[in-house]
């Protein structure tokens, strides 16, 4: 069931917790325009998979960036945010969902009256996890793995190349885990199987781009070389 | 149809190219080539598309052998 090949179409419970408040964003929201939220984090497991994998908030952020200062105005003065009440929104930069680059593709939209919600794959929803790898991160990995059967160790390797870019160094002034011993946490925790992170996933994404990136590479030596350098 | 000149000398690298790798360069070809070899607006990634556009060209006149239809991805 939902295989990362296919583009995820789930059955929201509305009625979960996670549902009821995306319910309460809608209706304070100004109706006289339409909105795009992107929800990540847990809240989508809860939606689609298992509305007993409760989390202490529903993580959204904008299609548009500009548009979360809006957002989160309307969500505070319905007092909605963090530290108003137990169950919370929390209105998150884009920056923060590391997904694969690919993830709109396998993505599930709804519309609830003037809001449309995309909610990304679960698979992507777990890719997006390895960059913490709490002990909350690896029972949703197990919740979607119980479910769905997936991914796979050759889908998240998969997965994992197209979202390489989590494996760069940090700079200095970046806060973080280490999405490279995270990987290895999560197989040896959900495969039950070690992996060479380097080998598996980031020289094949690298070797990926460099076949785009150095296409023709030394031709233009060549043609320097025939005028005598 | 306006050109442009980043792509033009490129492909006028690209055909100094083949000659070179015929045999038949000429005097202004080396000229040119230590030109275009120096201009920044020739890159590698462009001489490759010229070198693919001008094989296609080519195939379509019937001077070079089609290519084969089964599918092989690039290495």
């Amino acid at each position: 069931m939902f295989p990362p090949s296919e583009r995820w179409h789930p059955e929201v419970r509305w009625d979960s917790p996670a549902g009821k408040m995306l319910d309460r964003v809608v209706a304070v929201l100004p109706v006289e325009r339409a909105w795009k939220l992107i929800v990540f984090g847990s809240a989508p497991l809860q939606l689609g998979l298992d509305e007993t994998f409760v989390s202490a908030d529903v993580d959204i952020t904008m299609e548009y960036p500009d548009e979360d200062v809006t957002v989160e105005r309307c969500l505070n003065e319905a007092q909605m945010l963090k530290g108003q009440q137990d169950f919370y929104v929390e209105v998150v930069p884009r920056y923060v969902f590391n997904a694969p680059h690919d993830w709109q593709t396998r993505a599930y939209r709804e519309q609830r009256r003037h809001v449309e919600f995309t909610f990304p794959h679960p698979v992507d929803i777990l890719v997006a996890k390895v960059c913490r790898v709490a002990e909350k991160d690896l029972n949703a990995f197990r919740l979607v793995r119980r479910l769905t059967g997936h991914p796979t160790p050759e889908e998240l390797i998969r997965l994992l190349r197209n979202a390489v870019d989590i494996y760069r160094p940090r700079f200095d002034e970046e806060f973080g885990g280490d999405p490279v011993a995270n990987t290895k946490v999560v197989w040896r925790e959900i495969f039950g199987a070690e992996i060479d992170v380097r080998a598996e996933i980031i020289r094949p994404a690298l070797e990926e781009r460099r076949k785009y990136f150095n296409q023709g590479e030394g031709l233009k030596d060549k043609l320097r070389a025939i005028g005598g350098g | 149809m306006l050109r442009d000149p980043c792509w033009v000398k490129s492909r006028i690298g690209a055909r100094i190219l083949l000659r070179a790798e015929a045999g038949k360069l000429t005097a202004r070809d080396i000229r040119l080539a230590r030109r275009f070899g120096n201009d920044r607006g020739v890159e590698d990634r462009l001489l490759d598309q010229a070198l693919a556009s001008i094989g296609a060209e080519k195939r379509r006149r019937g001077l070079l052998p089609p290519l084969p239809k089964i599918y092989v991805p690039a290495v």
